[in-house]
C-alpha cells in the first residue's frame, strides 16, 4: 500500500513540482509518501508537507526536518513553474477552475490557489500573481464505510445521510466510499442509481470530465457544477434513486436538498461542524433537521486517524 | 583561352545561380508568412473557441500546416510534453531558433513571433486571442509591404546575379 501510494504520489504530483522541488521529493522514502496528505507551498517560505498530525519541511538535501528554518525556501520561479504546469501552460484553459481558486490534476488531485484577486462587477474575474499553491493529495480508502452500511440502508430502501465533521477528517473519502458501495451493488439487491453533483470535483476526482476516483458503476457525475443547480438537473434528467453532494453550506443547497426529498429522492451529504450540537445550533441545519430532511448523521473526527466514526444518531 | 573561357562561364553560371537562389529566397519567404499568418490563426481558434490545452494546440496547427512553419509548432508541442518544467514562453523560444534555421523568414518576422513568448498561454482567453491577432495583423502589413515589391526584387537578384557575373569577367579580362 505504501509502496503504491509512493509510486502514485510520484507519477501524479511530483511531476506537476518546480524542477529544484522535484529532485528533493524524489529523495523521500516510501513511508514518507504514505501519509502525505499535502504539500503546502507559498512563495519566500519553507515548503510544508503535512503528513498526518505533523507539518515537516524538505531541506536543501531532500531530507524531513522539523526545524522549518532549514526548509527549502519556495521563490517566485518555483511557483511560476508550477502554476504553469498544472495549468499545462495554458491559464486560459484553466480560467474557470482559477476563478474558484483549484485546479484538479489526473488522479483527482486538488491543488488550491490563493495569490491577488481580480474583482469585475462584484464578482471573482481572475486571479494573478499567485503566491500559494496547496496539493491535496486523493486518496481512495475503499471499503472505509462499510462499517456504516447497516445505519445507511434501510428495507427497499436508504436512509437520508448527513456526515459531519471539522475539515481534515475524512468526510469526503467517506462519501466516496459509501457513493461507491451503493452503487456497486449487493448479491440479491439491485445497484442504486446515483447522481454525485460534486461543485468542487473532489468527490469524484474528475479530470477532463472523467472519474479518477473509483465512485461505482452506476454513477454520473455532474462535475464543477454548483450543489443547487446540480441537484435540480439530476432530479429532471438522470432519474437518480440517490443524490451525493459535499458540503452543503448556503439556503439554495437547503432548498434544493428539500426539493429532491419531496421528489422521493434520497441524499446524502456532508456539513463542517464539530459536533451534532453544533449541528442543532447551526441555523441552516437546524431548519433541515426541523423538516426532517436526515434520518442519520455520522459525526468523524481524526481521533484514531481521518476517517475515524466519531457518533452515528438517527434522527427518525 | 579555353581556360579563360570557361572560367567566365562558371563565374558567369555561378553568380547568376545565387541570383536565381536569392530570388527564390524571397517567394519563399512571402509564402511562410503567409503560412505563419494561416497558423497562427488555426492556433487563435483553438485556443479562444475550443479552449484547448496549449500543448495540444500548438500540436494542431502543426499538423495544420507544413514545412518550416508546421515543424515550428511541432517542436514547441513536443518541449511542452516532456513536462519537464519548461514553460510555454521557453518552449516557444527554443522553437523559434530551431525555425531561424528551418525557414527564409526575417529577423523582423522572428521578432515579432519572439513577443508572442512572453504572453503565449499565460493569460485570460481575451488577452491571447488580442496578442495573436495583433501579429496577425502585423504579419498582413508585411506582407502586404513586401508583396508589392516582389517581384522587382526577385527580377533584381535574377538579372542582378547574370550582370554582376559578367561584369566581374570583363573587370578580370
Amino acid at each position: 500500500m505504501t509502496n503504491e501510494s509512493a509510486l502514485k504520489i510520484q507519477k501524479e504530483i511530483v511531476p506537476y513540482l518546480s524542477p529544484a522541488l522535484q529532485t528533493k521529493m524524489r529523495a523521500l522514502d516510501e513511508r514518507s509518501y504514505g501519509t502525505l496528505e499535502e504539500i503546502r507551498l507559498r512563495v519566500n517560505q519553507p515548503v510544508v508537507l503535512n503528513m498526518g498530525e505533523r507539518g515537516v519541511t524538505l531541506d536543501d538535501k531532500g531530507a524531513l526536518s522539523g526545524d522549518f528554518k532549514r526548509g527549502y525556501i519556495v521563490n517566485k520561479e518555483d511557483l511560476k513553474r508550477m502554476v504553469a504546469s498544472i495549468s499545462e501552460n495554458s491559464y486560459y484553459a484553466y480560467e474557470e477552475d482559477i476563478k474558484k481558486g483549484f485546479i484538479t490534476l489526473p488522479g483527482g488531485h486538488r491543488v488550491g490557489l490563493a495569490g491577488q484577486v481580480v474583482c469585475r462587477q462584484n464578482e471573482i474575474g481572475m486571479m494573478k500573481n499567485i503566491s500559494s499553491l496547496c496539493f491535496r493529495i486523493a486518496r481512495e480508502k475503499k471499503g472505509c464505510a462499510e462499517n456504516l452500511l447497516p445505519y445507511v440502508e434501510r428495507e427497499e430502501s436508504i436512509a437520508n445521510v448527513l456526515v459531519v465533521s471539522p475539515p481534515r477528517c475524512g468526510k469526503t473519502t467517506i462519501l466516496r466510499d459509501l457513493t461507491r458501495l451503493l452503487a456497486g451493488g449487493k448479491e440479491g439487491q439491485a445497484a442504486k442509481n446515483i447522481v454525485i453533483v460534486d461543485e468542487r470535483s473532489e468527490l469524484a476526482g474528475c479530470y477532463g470530465g472523467t472519474p479518477q476516483l473509483d465512485v461505482g458503476g452506476h454513477t454520473d457525475v455532474l462535475d464543477a457544477c454548483p450543489k443547487a443547480a446540480g441537484m435540480m438537473m439530476a432530479l429532471r434528467s438522470l432519474a437518480p434513486q440517490i443524490i451525493v453532494t459535499d458540503e452543503i453550506g448556503r439556503d439554495e443547497d437547503a432548498a434544493a436538498v428539500q426539493e429532491c426529498l419531496n421528489a422521493g429522492v434520497k441524499v446524502i451529504s456532508s456539513f463542517h461542524a464539530a459536533s451534532f450540537d453544533e449541528v442543532k445550533r447551526r441555523l441552516l441545519t437546524k431548519r433541515m433537521l426541523a423538516a426532517e430532511a436526515f434520518q442519520v448523521g455520522i459525526l468523524l473526527s481524526r481521533r484514531n486517524g481521518p476517517g475515524t466514526i466519531q457518533e452515528i444518531v438517527r434522527w427518525d | 583561352m579555353w581556360v579563360k573561357a570557361l572560367g567566365s562561364i562558371l563565374i558567369v553560371l555561378g553568380c547568376g545561380v545565387w541570383g536565381l537562389l536569392e530570388a527564390k529566397k524571397i517567394r519563399r519567404r512571402m509564402k511562410q508568412i503567409k503560412e505563419l499568418r494561416l497558423a497562427l490563426n488555426f492556433l487563435e481558434k483553438d485556443i479562444t473557441l475550443m479552449y484547448v490545452p496549449l500543448a495540444e494546440a500548438l500540436d494542431n496547427t502543426g499538423d495544420f500546416c507544413n514545412g518550416g512553419i508546421g515543424y515550428f509548432f511541432k517542436r514547441c508541442a513536443q518541449f511542452l510534453q516532456e513536462k519537464s518544467g519548461i514553460t510555454a514562453g521557453e518552449a516557444w523560444r527554443l522553437g523559434l531558433t530551431e525555425l531561424k534555421k528551418h525557414s527564409a523568414l526575417r529577423e523582423v518576422e522572428l521578432h515579432l513571433l519572439e513577443g508572442v513568448a512572453d504572453q503565449i498561454g499565460v493569460s485570460e482567453v481575451k488577452e491571447q486571442q488580442k496578442c495573436l491577432d495583433l501579429v496577425n495583423e502585423q504579419l498582413k502589413m508585411i506582407e502586404a509591404q513586401n508583396y508589392e515589391n516582389m517581384e522587382n526584387q526577385q527580377k533584381l537578384w535574377i538579372y542582378g546575379g547574370f550582370v554582376l557575373g559578367t561584369v566581374t569577367v570583363l573587370l578580370l579580362i
